[in-house]
């Protein structure tokens, strides 16, 4: 039997008993127990097929792993990471100064070492009333995660980017910078920031549009965008991206991707041979929990010296500016600078 | 010694230790809710409604579906060792483990579309009963089922399977290993209520019909002409056990995931502790399987806590070292 089945039955039970005390709404921290929704409320967002009600900003959020720091980076952009009761994201790195620190700071919270994430007892007990998770697999109950139905139960919302609502390797089409902008939108509007969220999304399109501008006539190098130390796959290569937020990066920044044609796939899976056979006239090195990213630089030009990236040394160190997050813009800025220097 | 107290002493015993055992693993765990608290949740009176959701809808399903998987796979184990009259074997041994992780890790990683929309527990189910298929083919030898073919057939399934897992696990995305390493070490954390009834059933129906069987297994461990001497039809028996063995397996790790060791080890404890005798080592495997795997998987909540680890690494970190020193106090 169901535990939701199993309550009323069990109310049911108690009804006639003088000394069952009846079951108190008020003590779960649920949106619709204390009363009246808060001005600018009700907010509906629809997410991932179905709809979600905050009646107020949420007070108790947290967030699950999922590997990247773009959602918590996105609550500390919009000023609202006073809302965050645990914190599961973090890497240690940011293109943004004092945002690894910001990070670092808020609650943590232990994960699971068999599956990474909070397991769905934690989950329940830190009694959040907003979870935020990256992809379908964070609200998996098969991996001991609590169900996006089960955290609604408790009064939780729950929210995920729209391209990967599905589970692992679910992802839907290749995002974009517009997608960052959206993920900004809808927290904003769930936590009543709207304003600032559309601030941030003018401001990063601005900036985005004068680089754009700038480069707009120039050569497009091809460039490679690569996560040293993070496995992907099973070959040689395997954290080499292929099609994902970054090719609309390198666009707007004057430059492609090398290895966008290669597979259909997110990542490109490849052999040293095949990576040796590619042009590639600059590196885009994302820092991912990695030491010594010059040093992984160095390593690579000098496995394929014959690059026009290894004989002019042209690479960039970027961390969450690449992928989705509020600070898109400077990675544009950044790549923009390093192939087109001699435009700004 | 233990053998020589009646059955009905050591099962009202070890029934009594699986309750008191049950009772603490609903008490503890990754997170701490005060026992009072936690007994009038189970009592049915009302509670703070997030922890009675974590007690009803998360431990409590838990702790039952560990102690049906112990106790599954426990029987399962008992019985393909007498199986095939060898010692070494264990769902693992006879490839139906590695069945059921090749038809769970397909779907997991190329999606339900690849083993023709079934989902991760049909799917592992189906893979451990097309291995057992297979295995239960190859080691026939003129209609006849040899012990000996059994085994190899068994392990060299088992290989060509554990391949083809390899490969698959080679094509995932890191969310989709991650998903596919939690399940291959076995757990009970994603337990709901749905699942247990058709566990309950075909844990609780197997060893019930086993244990009426114990004499013909007692038989068949004597070897192929005394059990067909004392009346055992010998072939049918064997087909029937097989079928038997690998859909408790199936069932089990269809919704536990990959737990190794326990089949293995529980069945020759109990054998050590309280005799050969299958009308005794049935129903008393099924209880010590039931209550090791429920510790274990209390242990695995609470020593990292609220972290929780997967069963598969403590079925074995405890289990064999305990196993060995049984192993060596019976040579003394």
């Amino acid at each position: 039997m169901r535990f939701s089945h199993a309550l009323p039955l069990l109310a049911a039970l108690c009804l006639p008993a003088t000394a069952c005390a009846a079951p108190s709404a008020s003590s779960a921290p649920t949106a619709s127990a204390a009363g009246r929704p808060a001005p600018g409320y009700p907010v509906t967002i629809a997410n991932c097929g179905h709809s979600y009600t905050f009646d107020r900003a949420p007070s108790r959020t947290v967030l699950m792993s999922g590997g990247a720091v773009g959602q918590v980076s996105a609550l500390i952009a919009l000023g609202v990471e006073g809302r965050i009761v645990a914190n599961a994201q973090s890497y240690g790195a940011s293109d943004v100064p004092g945002r690894a620190e910001a990070i670092e700071r808020l609650p943590k919270v232990k994960i699971n070492k068999g599956s990474y994430d909070i397991s769905r007892e934690s989950m329940l007990s830190l009694r959040p009333d907003f979870v935020i998770g990256t992809t379908g697999f964070d609200f998996d109950a098969q991996n001991g995660y609590a169900t996006r139905q089960e955290l609604l139960g408790i009064g939780a919302n729950t929210w995920l980017p729209d391209s990967t609502c599905g589970g692992p390797g679910t992802i839907k089409g290749t995002q974009t910078i517009d997608d960052s902008y959206e993920m900004l939108r809808e927290l904003g509007r769930v936590y009543g920031v709207s304003g600032r969220a559309e601030e941030l999304i003018a401001r990063s399109r601005e900036r985005i549009e004068q680089i754009a501008a700038k480069v707009k006539d120039g050569p497009r190098p091809k460039v490679m965008y690569v996560i040293p130390g993070m496995e992907m796959g099973a070959a040689e290569f395997s954290s080499i991206g292929a099609n994902g937020m970054w090719n609309d990066i390198f666009a707007k920044a004057g430059g492609v991707n090398a290895f966008a044609g290669v597979t259909d796939a997110v990542f490109a899976n490849l052999s040293k041979e095949q990576v040796a056979r590619t042009d590639v006239d600059a590196v885009v090195l994302i820092n991912w929990r990695n030491p010594d990213p010059d040093g992984e630089a160095r390593k690579l030009f000098a496995q394929f010296p014959h690059w026009r990236a290894a004989r002019d040394n042209r690479y960039v160190v970027l961390s969450d500016s690449a992928y989705l997050g509020p600070d898109n813009a400077i990675a544009v800025e950044r790549i923009a600078k390093m192939l087109h220097p001699e435009k700004f | 010694m233990l053998r020589r107290i009646p059955l009905t002493v050591c099962l009202v015993a070890l029934a009594a230790a699986l309750v008191a055992g049950m009772l603490v693993a609903i008490g503890v765990g990754s997170v701490n809710i005060p026992l009072a608290e936690t007994w009038d949740i189970v009592t049915g009176r009302p509670g703070d409604p997030v922890n009675a959701k974590i007690i009803w809808e998360y431990r409590i399903p838990r702790v039952l579906l560990a102690a049906l998987a112990g106790a599954g796979l426990s029987v399962a184990g008992a019985v393909l060792q007498a199986l095939v009259t060898n010692p070494l074997a264990d769902p693992y041994v006879l490839g139906v483990s590695s069945g059921a992780s090749a038809g769970a890790v397909l779907v997991m990683t190329l999606g339900s579309a690849a083993a023709g929309g079934l989902g991760v527990s049909s799917a592992a189910f189906a893979g451990a009963m097309l291995a057992a298929l297979v295995v239960f083919a190859l080691g026939q030898r003129r209609g006849r089922l040899t012990p000996t073919r059994l085994v190899l057939s068994g392990v060299a399934v088992g290989y060509v399977l554990l391949a083809a897992t390899s490969y698959l696990q080679l094509q995932a995305d890191p969310e989709e290993l991650r998903k596919v390493m939690f399940w291959m070490l076995g757990s009970v954390a994603g337990a709901q209520w749905g699942h247990l009834p058709a566990v309950a059933v075909a844990v609780l129906a197997c060893t019930a019909g086993l244990v009426l069987y114990g004499r013909r297994l007692n038989a068949l461990i004597t070897g192929e002409e005394p059990a067909t001497a004392l009346g055992v039809d010998v072939r049918r028996a064997r087909v029937g056990l097989l079928v038997v063995s690998s859909l408790l397996t199936g069932t089990v790790v269809a919704v536990a995931g990959g737990i190794g060791f326990v089949g293995l080890m529980v069945p020759h404890l109990v054998r050590m502790a309280f005799g050969t005798d299958h009308r005794r080592l049935l129903p008393l495997a099924t209880l010590v399987g039931a209550l090791y795997m429920v510790l274990v998987d209390l242990l695995s909540r609470t020593v990292d806590r609220p972290a929780e680890l997967p069963l598969g690494i403590f079925t074995a970190v405890f289990g064999a070292p305990f196993f060995v020193w049984l192993l060596r106090r019976e040579e003394r």
